[in-house]
């Protein structure tokens, strides 16, 4: 019992974090850009829309720093075995995360939102950059991560008497930071962030110019937001397959999932299941549209090095249900049907992001954007990307069950010896009523940041300002 | 014997670690702690907020740092404490995120004032005295198993002498953050706190007296840097009484000896068991490898974190009166 509810534990906290830090690192890119543009070609636009997503950032980070800390907390208070068997790479990643990352965005942050009056503008601009640094790098440590706890690499295994997995040392510290997957998970998470923060910024002036306000800003905002949105939607096919081609090398057993394969396939006609309803009890996929050869050429074809071969062999989930000499059967797979629905999920919002993104491009380059359908469209799509995100997040890590660290020690093995099922059950409650609320404050902060934001006159309310200070 | 060095070299960065967080931080824990008291209206509120709004974030990283250093340098003794301590570190964590969401919430969510001003008052004042408690247990000692894990509950952490280092640190956190709106706010609030500090700073010479004695009795054979450390705390308390301005300094002075004095009790222990068991700096230690990465990350980050963070206060130099426009 405290097994599952340390994980739902586990999952609140991980899906409610991962929605603010997507924000964050998106905004981050976004304000850079605009501050850059600001500071080489001076005009006050540019610095009106960045002001505007810096106070955005600001309650959105809040919320962000608040959920990350329970997590750091919630290794040690739910996961005991596992922070003490994964202490040797955690004192490594997250030593780096913190030192070379939250520093640099906590510091430079407060620089960004109280300095504006205070900073010259070169030093202004260069906060700017720093934050992105610092939640880029944040990102890329707390990647490192996670993908090493799905390709373990650069380790050795310490056992106890009985066989258990006592100890991983870390023996060579560059591979066990850059193991197979970290690159294309960093691409890949990267990417997914600046088409979360980019379609929020375009959603938000497609609401200005919409309500027909601040319409010389909000056109600026929608066209320079809205490609750095579309290129990154057409991007992330890019980084995914990537990111599949790593999972497909190293986590057969997910990529099974993923596809909802039940048995092992051979080329070059390996079908892809489009849609399907999985009945994981019967371990067979009962109303199943396939497109044929469309498996092969997803996992057959690399791109970096390129090479094709499209005879590769997929293997099936029954290869991974094993009986063992005293008949229990014991299953190295994740659970299918959530993994394949999850990674279903993510693909058709991808699609549907890099399809309005080209047609935007289209729209833009046509100079036919102010359209009030394709507006609405865009205003009305931005929760769309947390969804995505969240889907892609329990593709990945429900993918890697029912391993914590894939291959070594298995998630039910590493929970706090002792832990009370009535404390955790309080935890959940207690932590998911408090984040529900701050979420609710931060919405309704920034609902009101930009329905009361009045870019045109700004330079009037400054004055307004400066004169009431004299 | 390997490992010998970066065992002690991290010892030592989880004890600075701590101290910076509390000399940076503590001017937060310190001010809510007694946040109805210092301020009354929303004017002196503001001023409180505003003078350490633009630096929270980066003082609380001091927190996670010294958290990760124990938790990469010592596995074990981060799973036992986070693990075994469940509800005293979640109560902890909860009322940290208080801290955390009613400083930047205060000034923006207009509607909710005086509740986000709660917050910011019992967020801080708990986080303060657990944090002084828990170190309180790991001092004294828990019992634990031969794995050593934590078997006692959450009323083993509420010892009496557990108790009175969370009273010693909560009157040491206020005197620091008093010292620090005495240099950073104008108004009404200095005076306030220029009387808060008399009583605060009483508080913590009779608690910290009685700690010495305490712990003296628990430890028969402590060192003789035991006996100078406490009596460089002691000459410094009652030298706030006679001075009038530099009490952050002096604070920040006493914050650091008392880091150094838990060292020295501590030593070589990371968490003291009950009996002849502990997690010491040399039974949990990771991997060379590991620690020796640490170190250098901190060798290479810390001086750039120090520039920045120094360039941060230089930007927000002077007082602040709660009037000026921070968005």
């Amino acid at each position: 019992m405290e097994l599952i509810l340390a994980r739902i534990h586990f999952a609140m906290a991980t899906t409610f974090h991962f929605i603010f830090p997507a924000i964050t690192i998106g905004l981050a890119l976004l304000i850079l850009i605009f501050q850059t543009l600001y500071l080489f070609r001076e005009k006050e636009e540019y610095n009106k829309i960045s002001q505007l997503l810096v106070k955005i950032l600001a309650v959105v980070f809040v919320v962000g720093v608040v959920t990350g800390f329970t997590l750091s907390f919630a290794f040690g208070m739910y996961w005991a075995k596992f922070s003490k068997i994964a202490g040797d790479l955690i004192g490594i990643t997250l030593t780096a995360e913190g030192v070379f990352a939250f520093f640099l965005e906590g510091v430079f942050l407060g620089l960004l939102l109280f300095g504006q009056n205070r900073l010259p503008k070169f030093m202004y601009w260069f906060s700017t950059l720093m934050v992105f640094l610092g939640t880029h790098l944040s990102a890329f440590f707390i990647l490192a991560t996670n993908s090493w706890m799905q390709t373990p690499a650069g380790y050795e295994i310490i056992k106890n008497a009985i066989g258990q997995v006592e100890k991983i040392i870390i023996v060579d510290w560059v591979q066990a930071i850059f193991n197979p997957s970290t690159i294309a998970r960093m691409l890949h998470t990267t990417v997914a962030t600046w088409i979360t923060g980019s379609l929020l910024s375009s959603a938000i002036a497609a609401y200005y110019l919409i309500n027909k306000k601040n319409l010389e800003v909000a056109r600026i905002m929608f066209k320079i937001s809205f490609v750095i949105f579309a290129l990154s939607a057409v991007g992330q096919f890019f980084t995914g397959h990537l990111q599949a081609m790593v999972a497909y090398k190293y986590q057969p057993a997910k990529v099974a999932a993923f596809e909802a394969m039940w048995e092992t396939t051979r080329g070059p006609n390996i079908p892809m299941s489009i849609i399907a309803i999985v009945d994981e009890k019967n371990q067979r996929n009962i109303i199943d549209i396939q497109v044929p050869y469309l498996n092969a050429l997803l996992y057959g074809i690399e791109f970096f090095p390129p090479h094709m071969d499209l005879n590769i062999e997929m293997k099936g989930i029954k290869e991974f249900v094993k009986t063992l000499d005293d008949g229990t059967v014991v299953k190295e797979h994740p659970p299918v049907a959530i993994t394949y629905y999850t990674f279903r999920i993510m693909i058709f919002l991808g699609s549907f992001f890099a399809l309005l993104g080209l047609m935007g491009l289209l729209l833009i380059y046509k100079n036919a954007y102010e359209n009030p359908k394709f507006l609405k469209a865009v205003l009305h799509s931005w929760p769309l990307p947390f969804i995505a995100n969240t889907a892609g997040w329990y593709t990945a890590e429900i993918g890697r069950q029912p391993y914590i660290i894939y291959g070594i020690i298995k998630t039910k093995d590493t929970l706090t010896p002792g832990l009370n099922t009535l404390n955790v059950f309080l935890t959940i409650i207690l932590l998911l009523a408090f984040f529900v609320f701050l979420s609710y404050v931060a919405y309704q902060l920034i609902t009101k940041i930009i329905k009361e934001n009045n870019l045109e006159k700004v330079e009037v309310e400054e004055l307004r300002q400066a004169s009431q200070e004299a | 014997m390997e490992g010998y060095v970066t065992q002690h070299l991290l010892y030592l960065a989880i004890g600075a670690a701590f101290f910076v967080y509390t000399f940076l931080y503590g001017p937060i824990l310190g001010s809510g702690s007694v946040f109805h008291v210092i301020s009354k209206e929303e004017a002196d509120k503001k001023a409180v907020i505003h003078s350490v709004v633009p630096f929270w974030d980066g003082a609380g990283v001091w927190l996670i740092a010294a958290a990760v250093l124990i938790w990469g340098g010592f596995p074990q003794a981060y799973a036992t404490i986070f693990g075994g301590f469940f509800l005293a570190v979640f109560l902890l964590l909860i009322s940290l995120l208080l801290s955390i969401a009613s400083i930047e919430m205060y000034l923006k969510d207009e509607k909710r004032r005086n509740f986000w001003a709660n917050c910011y008052f019992i967020g801080n004042l708990v986080s303060s005295l657990i944090l002084g408690v828990a170190l309180g247990n790991i001092i004294m000692g828990i019992p634990m198993s031969k794995e050593m894990w934590f078997t006692g509950n959450f009323f083993t952490l509420l010892r009496p002498y557990a108790l009175l280092v969370g009273l010693l640190g909560l009157s040491l956190l206020i005197t620091h953050a008093m010292g620090y709106l005495i240099i950073k706010v104008e108004g009404n609030v200095p005076t306030k706190a220029q009387e808060i500090i008399k009583y605060s700073n009483s508080a913590f010479l009779i608690l910290f007296v009685i700690f010495v004695f305490v712990t003296h009795h628990m430890f028969k054979n402590l060192p003789l840097l035991f006996w100078i450390i406490s009596a460089i705390i002691i000459l410094l308390s009652i030298s706030m009484f006679f001075v009038r301005s530099n009490y952050f300094w002096i604070s920040t002075a006493k914050l650091f000896f008392s880091w150094c004095l838990i060292g020295v009790i501590q030593y070589p222990y990371l968490v003291r068991g009950i009996g002849d068991i502990g997690i010491t700096i040399f039974n949990n230690s990771s991997s060379p490898v590991t620690q020796k990465v640490m170190l250098a990350i901190l060798a290479i980050g810390l001086p750039i974190v120090a520039l920045y963070t120094y360039y941060s206060y230089f930007v927000f130099r002077g007082k602040f009166s709660g009037k000026e426009q921070m968005y």
